[in-house]
């Protein structure tokens, strides 16, 4: 059996996230350990391709105009002592990263430079060329093996281990090539584990974004906060629902309906297709259900930009547009529509990641961290701003690594028994003793993909969502009887499909929950049935907690307002 | 349309494991990527066909293996381009590194390789107080080295590894490549010279050929032949190694290419 060390701060996921909170927790002296379901450069944030928002006050920005942006984009639903920090931190973590060696593009002077993004009017995203997130990792991959922090490679977590007192003391995960369980003895856990897109299909994200950590963190105790807002970015390929990135409208791209028209003048007169996200993807829904798209899509036009251009600044997508779509988009328009991106909502925390309330207003598992797109902090409100999320990963992550060092200090040794991993150990054995034909794990994703996608995507009301939530009982009360063929203990990637269905099932029915209990339209969250933003009754979160067997429990929490009032939101 | 995945399979939880080869009958569409074909497989007719996969569009690098005899990244291999008449495709897990069960490989001595060379910036000076000045080339010039996504696809047709295990391998060396061309850094990134011997030691052009394959696997452009006489000589003197001789031969040669 494997018994691993205690450590001050174990940390779950080795996206951005995870790796820069590993660093930082490292150079505050903690015992630091990493456990990923994925070799650590193969997490999801090397797909981010667009870039990383700071406002360099040596460039001639301010903090206050990203932070304001922020909070607009948010629709006012995000914390803005949050957005502050996050904006007043960008500018020395981007430089660290360029210290540690990743190569941002430059300007002409040899400084780094910049491209616009959406919902912002000043260029003020740095990027390497458009594989920034790939280049961060990779970097952040580099810092992990110099500083020797011991990463359990393609161990699996499966939920998280309390002490007497309720406080997180570990976790319990498996080894996926052996199929042995082991119980982690931690002080402090940081829940990095990434975001949820697999809920649906289609989806941008990678295979393995399945929300496990909001699942885990959710079931133990820790309640998830505006869940009801899920992103569907403007510009993704039809079919399999990859991404082209918002650098693409960034550097000038246009978008067309089918008679040609550059309709965002009609909806966002002044940024047009710099609008931000939930803007053009409604826009983008609106052309397509009246008639103005063709099967479905309207059309990324980059024919202006020429060859040359597209290649330097934009290759990987000109690159993926041949593979995936089979277009030239020097000379071809691209058919793209909206598709489900990003949570905006997550495991709750404060600024400094925890993901308990030192002044108790609201209920928390002590002794849990959290990070990055599964964390909800909440910066993004109804709304993330593209090239914020990178940005989340790493001031967050270092924050959250930097305040469970220090708490772990405080605290004496984690005290839990070897028996807590017995209810995931007999889980495990019980679906592998299952005969008979049964049920795969594959039809039940897709039917809840895209039941998700039907009900709970750009437009939704009372009525879809209340057949949302059916649906999504009548699968979980199926889950139990899913089976899968191979029985072994080896690397058995069936048994991840079927526990990672159940994690997404469980984030299912709390999008659902947030988005029934949300009466009104704010950012991502847009209503037919209540047109309206109402910040007399709706400027506040909604948080969840999990009920075994039932409908989560629902609680609010205002909406922290420090210097940005709500206006009406034009674009 | 139809086709038929001819996948080498290998269950190490077997009585006696040995590699066998198993056909799946596929209907597939114009669209689909092998990769889309193993996961219908797995997701519709057989669980227990065992692969790595996550981001479906060639950026992870998870889903290297050897599509028809040479490896790729089965993502981004569509199966019309393989078999456009329907012909049967052969599905291995990828050359030179071990099975652990089906398509899925052990990366552990990819790994080692690359920490070998201890790939990680280590400045001169103290860190400026804002970011380190660069001309945009140089950064668009590390940029082509530092898109290589660590799939492994390049070891698995390497044609040196399969003679000498010891040989750092392309991903290594382009990632040693990285510091070595980095302007602000180079002269003191010493690291690069255990590896700097092999490349000299004669089997440049092998490397070459190997980057050759394996930016048409990928798809990623690794700039080594821009491997500047600067680069080069950052990281060479003093010339106090016995491949010496040999390696200055080399070095001209790798501009010729
Ligand atoms: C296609 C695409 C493009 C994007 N482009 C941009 C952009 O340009 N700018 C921007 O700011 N944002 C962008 N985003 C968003 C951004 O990339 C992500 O939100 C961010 O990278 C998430 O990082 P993370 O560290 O939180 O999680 P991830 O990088 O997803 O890492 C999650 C980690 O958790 C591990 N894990 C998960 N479950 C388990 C488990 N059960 N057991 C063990 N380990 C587990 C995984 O192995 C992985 O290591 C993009 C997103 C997508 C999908
Ligand atoms: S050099 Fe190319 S083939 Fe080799 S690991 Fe890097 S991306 Fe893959
Ligand atoms: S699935 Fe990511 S590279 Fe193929």
């Amino acid at each position: 059996m494997i018994s691993p060390p205690t450590y001050d701060v174990l940390i779950v996921g080795a996206g951005l996230a995870g790796m820069r909170a590993a660093i930082s927790a490292h150079q505050q002296g903690a015992s630091v350990a990493l456990l990923t379901k994925v070799h650590p450069v193969r997490s999801h944030s090397n797909a981010a391709q667009g870039g990383i928002n700071a406002a360099l006050t040596d460039r001639g920005d301010k903090w206050e105009d990203h932070a304001f942006e922020t909070v607009k984009g948010s629709d006012y639903l995000a914390d803005q002592d949050a957005v502050e920090v996050l904006a007043q931190d960008a500018g020395h973590d981007i430089i660290t990263l360029e210290h540690m060696g990743v190569i941002f593009n430059r300007n002409d002077e040899g400084q780094l430079g910049t491209r616009r993004f959406g919902g912002q009017k000043k260029a003020r995203t740095f990027f390497v060329s458009d594989f920034t997130g790939q280049a961060m990792l990779h970097v952040l991959y580099e810092q992990l093996m110099q500083a020797k922090i011991p990463v359990y490679e393609e161990w699996f977590v499966t939920s998280l281990v309390k002490d007497d007192q309720g406080h997180c003391a570990g976790l319990v995960a498996f080894e996926m090539r052996t199929g042995q369980f082991a119980l982690f003895r931690a002080k402090t856990v940081i829940m990095s584990s990434g975001g949820l897109g697999r809920v649906y299909e289609p989806s941008t994200n990678a295979l393995i974004c399945t929300g496990d950590g909001m699942a885990v963190a959710y079931r133990a105790g820790a309640p998830l906060m505006d869940m009801e807002m899920v992103q569907y970015h403007p510009t993704t390929l039809k079919g399999k629902g990859l991404l082209i990135t918002e650098a693409a409208r960034g550097e000038g791209a246009y978008l067309l309906n089918k008679q040609g028209d550059r309709f965002m003048k009609h909806y966002a007169p002044t940024m047009l297709e710099l609008a931000s996200r939930d803007v053009v993807s409604r826009a983008e829904q609106i052309e397509i259900n009246e008639g103005r798209g063709m099967n479905g899509c309207v059309f990324l036009d980059c024919r202006h930009l020429g060859r040359a251009f597209l290649q330097d600044r934009l290759g990987q997508i000109y690159a993926e547009a041949q593979t995936f779509a089979n277009i030239d988009l020097a000379e071809e328009l691209l058919p793209i529509r909206p598709g489900m991106h990003y949570q905006m909502g997550g495991i709750k925390t404060d600024t400094e990641g925890r993901c308990w309330d030192i002044r108790g207003q609201w209920n928390g598992l002590p002794g849990l961290f959290a990070a990055g797109e599964t964390a909800c902090v909440s910066l993004h409100g109804g709304n993330r701003l593209g090239a914020n999320s990178l940005l989340d990963t790493i001031v967050f992550g270092r924050r959250a690594g930097q305040c469970a060092a220090n708490y772990a200090r405080t605290i004496p040794s984690p005290t839990i028994s070897a028996r807590s991993m017995e209810a995931d150990q007999h889980l495990i054995a019980t679906i592998l003793a299952r005969k008979g034909p049964g049920e795969r794990p594959a039809a039940l994703r897709l039917e809840m993909g895209t039941t998700m996608n039907r009900y709970v995507s750009v437009f939704r009301e009372q009525e879809g969502l209340e057949t949302a939530r059916q649906h999504i009982q009548a699968l979980k009360a199926r889950w139990p009887g899913v089976t899968i063929h191979d029985k072994g203990q080896v690397f058995n990637t069936g048994m991840i499909a079927v526990l990672e269905l159940g994690f997404m099932l469980d984030c299912a029915e709390a999008i659902i929950a947030g988005a029934l209990t949300r009466k009104e339209s704010r950012g991502a969250h847009f209503r037919t049935d209540y047109l309206d933003r109402d910040d007399e009754d709706w400027l506040q979160h909604i948080l969840l907690y999990h009920q075994p067997g039932s409908e989560p429990l629902t609680d609010f929490l205002p909406v922290t307002i420090t210097q940005w009032q709500p206006q009406v939101r034009v674009y | 349309m139809h086709t038929t995945l001819r996948v080498r399979r290998y269950n190490p939880e077997q009585d006696h494991p040995s590699p066998y080869y198993q056909e799946y009958d596929l209907a597939f569409d114009p669209s689909d990527s092998v990769l889309d074909g193993l996961i219908k497989v797995r997701e519709t007719i057989d669980d227990s066909l065992t692969l790595r996969c996550s981001c479906r569009g060639a950026i992870c690098g998870s889903c290297g293996m050897r599509i028809n005899g040479h490896a790729a990244l089965a993502c981004k291999t569509k199966i019309i381009s393989v078999a456009p008449l329907g012909e049967t495709i052969d599905v291995e897990p990828m050359n030179n590194m071990p099975v652990i069960k089906d398509l899925v490989t052990d990366m552990a001595p990819f790994w080692e390789k690359i920490r070998q060379i201890q790939p990680w910036l280590r400045p001169a000076e103290p860190a400026p107080v804002a970011e380190y000045l660069a001309p945009p080339e140089s950064m668009n010039h590390l940029a082509g080295v530092m898109s290589c996504i660590m799939c492994g696809v390049c070891v698995s047709d390497c044609t040196v590894l399969e003679v000498d295990t010891n040989f750092l391998g392309p991903a290594a060396l382009a990632k040693a490549y990285r510091f070595v061309a980095d302007h602000a850094t180079s002269p003191h990134q010493t690291v690069w010279r255990p590896s700097m011997n092999q490349a000299a030691c004669g089997i440049a052009r092998a490397v070459w050929n190997v980057f050759r394959s394996a930016q048409k696997a990928s798809g990623r452009w690794i700039e080594l032949w821009h491997c500047d006489q600067r680069a080069w000589r950052a990281t060479y003197h003093p010339p106090a190694v016995p491949g010496m001789q040999k390696y200055s031969r080399t070095s001209s040669s790798i501009k010729a290419f």
